[in-house]
């Protein structure tokens, strides 16, 4: 708007006059201490709504004051104190200083010495990259890169530990070449390393090069031209990723650059996408620098002739690096003495984090992490049985309880083997007990109420979102008999009480009483009433699958007026008479329906690629941000009750509720027989894993109690195996076991995301809502009524 | 089938509904008053499903609960609320009021007292829709007896959300 340089395409600075309906600003505090900000920066945000109005950044908060402290030590003193600067890059920095010491000395470091200085740096740059990488993924929402990217800059910090014993403040030079020489292997290990890790990049491009969401939110983010960049002095791959090819180590080759082979990448649009892929194209040539160097590394000193005292003659040096956030530079000012008389540092992401504090344009640029913060914009029921529905309470509240705590043991456990690691493992075997443990934590826990706090509101939210979680599930249909109880309106009272925990998040979030829970609370309520239209059009769809028989009309052939239903238990059973589950009834307009149901249930229930209420890389954690102990476990109760609720929705309306699968194709009574065997094969399976796994315990005294408590864990899977074969017990489970099996699928389907797509921006999300589900939503409704009558 | 409208139940729901209603008058933090107003509504849905019309019931949860209360509590949770409770809640029209509740009032026992009669000299029995076919009826009538009139709303709601986008955004 003002300076056409600034513009964002899609979400311009907010003029003043533009706010919707004269709103209040909002000023919010992110960090010194925030999930997204990873140092200590600060940075105060305006906001109108999600779109930031303006930024205010704080630094100085990892003041240190490095360049005074280097005015009281000797040359070769204050080399330590470089590492620390940027303790990502400990490696460039000692070269840099290094390299300008020597330059004022007029030394040269022996070839040798460049050799391994080219090496380690470059290792160092492909560190940093790494970490830039999975943190940066990890605030838009992605976790799984994180994992990859440390586990495999493990192997570089293996490397440095075992060339210099350090692993992060890797003070591996010396003025004049380096301390130590190479250890034995040093050159097998690299070289190793880098055939490791080749694939692995691709295995990084993979998960987010061409992942829609990831290419949303990073492209026409935070654009900034090559020209502004040269103005604001900012460099390194922000400055190479708006096109500008400036790389020192190509300009003003130092240590032994010249003597290798490689590209300078850049990119066009100077976004944060081409911020990402000069990077990942840095990445490759670091390594491609790494192995022209590591065959040849001559023979000969490591150290030059430099003396036991350094005394630089008078005068003055600037000599600057290319380190991996960019131009690093030293100027030292020698009166002649052993300390320096002045020595400046000009550190690449002080001076990138001042070209976005004076584009105005929120989020720190420093290290380019944050791509864009919050810039972005017939039953017991019926029959009247009082007693069995009761037990039947009773029963589904303990099932639930058992599989909410069955679902975060599996969550974590599944996730973590998504990302290369092992999830829990101490409490229990296989970790089998930490959600028990988890729950004692939580009951025992301080239970804080914030000061300013609308106490009551405060109280009742979580209570509220519980109670409205566990009541939708009156009338999910297990089997044709399996319900609490079975209503006329069986998809609208779902729908409905299930919209009412809006209320809930959207009463904790406002009773807080802190800007980062009422943000989540508007996002959650503007979510759910955005995504529950096209949620509506999808159910009204499959209800009107219903009534459609292929008789016409009302299926006039039956002579009823109105066979649709809205009760959970006759669409199942429509769904029999049909011979088809609505899923591919109509093909492809049931499933169709069904995959907006699909993602608008994701929105509804929070979870990511949706989770913005709760987006902890910036509003660290949403609506619950002000709970603690019991209060916020009772939150994730009711998280992951909906997600179960939910999910019946959708295998009843879509996928068949309790049938088993091909009930027309397969039948006669050995097919029957053969169906009916599955829940019990599938807990001995179940049984059979657990028992391998006892096995493979390791047979150490220590581990004799958890030994002993997964075999019994496996006989416990095996009774009840043994347990489902009896007939009279395999004929009433089946439904239960066919319903909770299709459920189990799309719990697994609610992980399987987390563990792959990163987060939506906010305005993304609305128009996913709005844009494409809610048309296509209205012509899958029309289709269905045209191809119904004509059918 | 037992009817469940038993009487604890309607007196406790119509206990709830005017414990929120006046509550909703009386509160002067208004995100208290919504929460109020939402208890009431919920309440009435109760009331609804004993008078065996569950698909009202569903809607009024769906509607009015869940959807336009949560857009009320999105605006009010934006105003600054240390303002609005400094300020004077009533606007001192006692009489006004009064009257009005009392004629309205008299209206509901007049209508009761006559229908109790009627229903006692004609001995008719009360209608009595069952359960089961109650969402059917409303769907037979709305889009069967009455669909020019249902299109003729449903038109209007649409001019009235064109017309709020209008006047709400500057620039489309």
């Amino acid at each position: 708007m003002s300076d056409p340089s600034t513009n964002i395409s899609h979400l311009e600075l907010g003029d003043r006059n533009e706010t919707f309906l004269d709103s209040n600003e909002l000023v919010i505090n992110m960090g010194p201490q925030h999930p997204a900000t990873h140092g200590v920066l600060r940075v105060i945000l305006k906001l109108d709504g999600e779109k930031v109005l303006g930024t205010e950044c704080v630094i100085g908060y990892l003041h240190r004051g490095v360049e005074k402290i280097a005015e009281n030590r000797t040359y070769a003193m204050f080399n330590p104190y470089v590492d620390r600067m940027d303790y990502v890059a400990a490696v460039s920095n000692g070269l840099g200083y290094c390299e300008a010491v020597e330059k004022l000395l007029n030394v040269q470091a022996p070839p040798r010495a460049n050799y391994i200085r080219v090496i380690l740096t470059e290792l160092n740059r492909l560190a940093s990259h790494m970490l830039w990488l999975g943190t940066h993924a990890l605030d838009i929402g992605a976790i799984t890169p994180l994992f990859y990217t440390f586990r495999d800059r493990e192997e570089i910090l293996k490397i440095f530990e075992k060339y210099c014993g350090a692993r992060l403040t890797t003070h591996a030079f010396r003025i004049g070449g380096c301390l130590y020489e190479t250890y034995d292997g040093f050159e097998k290990d690299v070289t190793n390393f880098l055939d490791f890790v080749t694939p692995k990049i691709d295995e990084y491009e993979e998960l987010l090069t061409t992942n829609r969401i990831w290419v949303e939110r990073t492209k026409n983010v935070g654009k900034i031209s090559g020209k502004e960049c040269i103005a604001l002095g900012v460099t390194g791959p922000v400055l190479r990723a708006s096109g500008v090819r400036w790389d020192v180590r190509k300009a003003q080759p130092y240590a032994a650059y010249s003597d290798f082979d490689f590209e300078i990448p850049i990119g066009q649009n100077g976004d944060t996408y081409d911020r990402y892929l000069v990077r990942m194209a840095e990445m490759r040539q670091s390594l491609h620098i790494i192995r022209q160097a590591v065959g040849k590394i001559p023979e000969g000193p490591i150290m030059a002739k430099v003396p036991k005292v350094i005394k630089p003659p008078v005068g003055e040096i600037y000599h600057s690096i290319e380190a991996p956030k960019g131009e690093l530079g030293y100027f030292i000012v020698s009166d002649g003495s052993t300390q320096p008389y002045r020595l400046r540092v000009r550190p690449p992401s002080f001076v990138n984090l001042h070209a976005r504090h004076r584009s105005r344009r929120g989020g720190p640029l420093m290290l380019d992490y944050v791509t864009s913060y919050l810039r972005s914009n017939t039953t017991p029921g019926q029959a009247g049985n009082l007693l069995w529905a009761f037990i039947y309470i009773i029963l589904i509240f303990l099932g639930l309880s058992v599989a909410v705590i069955a679902m975060n043991w599996l969550e974590r456990k599944i996730l973590a083997h998504m990302q290369v690691r092992l999830g829990p493992m101490r409490v229990g075997p296989h970790g089998l007990l930490q959600p028990i443990a988890d729950a004692i934590k939580l009951l025992i826990k301080e239970d804080i109420m914030p000061a300013e706090a609308d106490k009551s509101v405060f109280w009742i939210a979580p209570v509220l979102i519980v109670i409205t979680a566990f009541t939708t599930f009156i009338v999910v249909p297990f089997g044709p008999t399996h319900a609490v109880t079975d209503m006329n309106i069986g998809v609208l009272f779902m729908l409905g009480v299930s919209s009412l925990s809006v209320l809930g998040v959207v009463m904790a979030g406002w009773a807080s009483n802190s800007h980062y829970p009422l943000i989540g609370a508007l996002r959650s309520s503007a979510q759910m009433v955005s995504y529950e239209i096209a949620m509506g059009l999808a159910v009204v769809a499959a209800v009107l699958m219903t009534s459609l028989h292929g008789n016409g009309l009302y299926g006039v052939a039956h002579g009823a007026v109105g066979d649709g239903t809205l009760s959970m238990i006759d669409i199942v059973k429509a769904q029999q008479d049909q011979h088809a589950w609505f899923i591919f009834k109509f093909f492809p307009l049931g499933l169709i329906a069904f995959f907006i149901f699909a993602v608008a249930m994701i929105a509804e229930t929070n979870r990511a690629p949706f989770d913005l209420p709760e987006a902890e890389s910036e509003l660290t954690a949403g609506f619950h941000t002000e709970y603690s102990g019991f209060r916020w476990s009772l939150f994730f109760l009711a998280e992951y009750s909906a997600m179960i609720a939910v999910s019946s929705i959708a295998v009843t309306l879509w996928l068949g509720g309790w049938l088993r699968p091909f009930p027309t194709w397969l039948t006669g009574e050995t097919w029957d027989l053969v169906f009916s065997l599955f829940p019990a094969a599938t807990f001995l399976l179940l049984a059979l894993i657990a028992l391998v796994g006892t096995l493979r315990m390791p047979k150490h005294p220590y581990f004799r109690v958890q030994t002993l408590g997964l075999a019994g864990f496996a006989a416990v899977l095996a009774l009840i195996g043994i347990l489902l074969l009896l007939p009279p017990v395999r004929d009433r489970i089946q439904d239960i076991y066919w319903f909770s099996l299709k459920v189990a699928g799309f719990m697994y389907l609610y992980i399987w995301y987390r563990g792959t797509f990163p987060r939506y921006r906010f305005d993304q999300l609305m128009r996913v809502g709005w844009k494409v589900l809610l048309p296509v939503g209205l012509g899958v409704l029309i289709l269905t009524a045209i191809v119904g009558v004509l059918l | 089938m037992t009817p469940v409208a038993t009487p604890f139940f309607f007196y406790l729901l119509s206990g709830l509904a005017l414990l929120g209603g006046i509550l909703v008058i009386t509160r002067k933090n208004a995100v208290h008053s919504a929460l109020a107003l939402i208890l009431t509504l919920l309440a009435l849905a109760g009331l609804y499903l004993m008078l065996y019309a569950p698909f009202v019931a569903g809607v009024q949860i769906i509607l009015y609960a869940g959807g336009i209360m949560v857009l009320f509590l999105f605006v009010i949770m934006l105003v600054s609320i240390e303002k609005s409770q400094r300020e004077d809640q009533f606007n001192k029209q006692w009489i006004g009021g009064l009257v009005g509740a009392v004629a309205l009032g008299a209206l509901f026992v007049r209508v009761f007292v006559r229908s109790k009669a009627l229903h006692d000299l004609t001995g008719m029995p009360m209608a009595q829709l069952p359960e089961q076919s109650n969402t059917q009826e409303i769907a037979v009538y709305l889009y069967g007896n009455y669909m020019l009139a249902f299109e003729i709303a449903s038109l209007l709601l649409l001019v009235a959300i064109i017309g709020a986008v209008v006047m709400a955004k500057k620039r489309i």
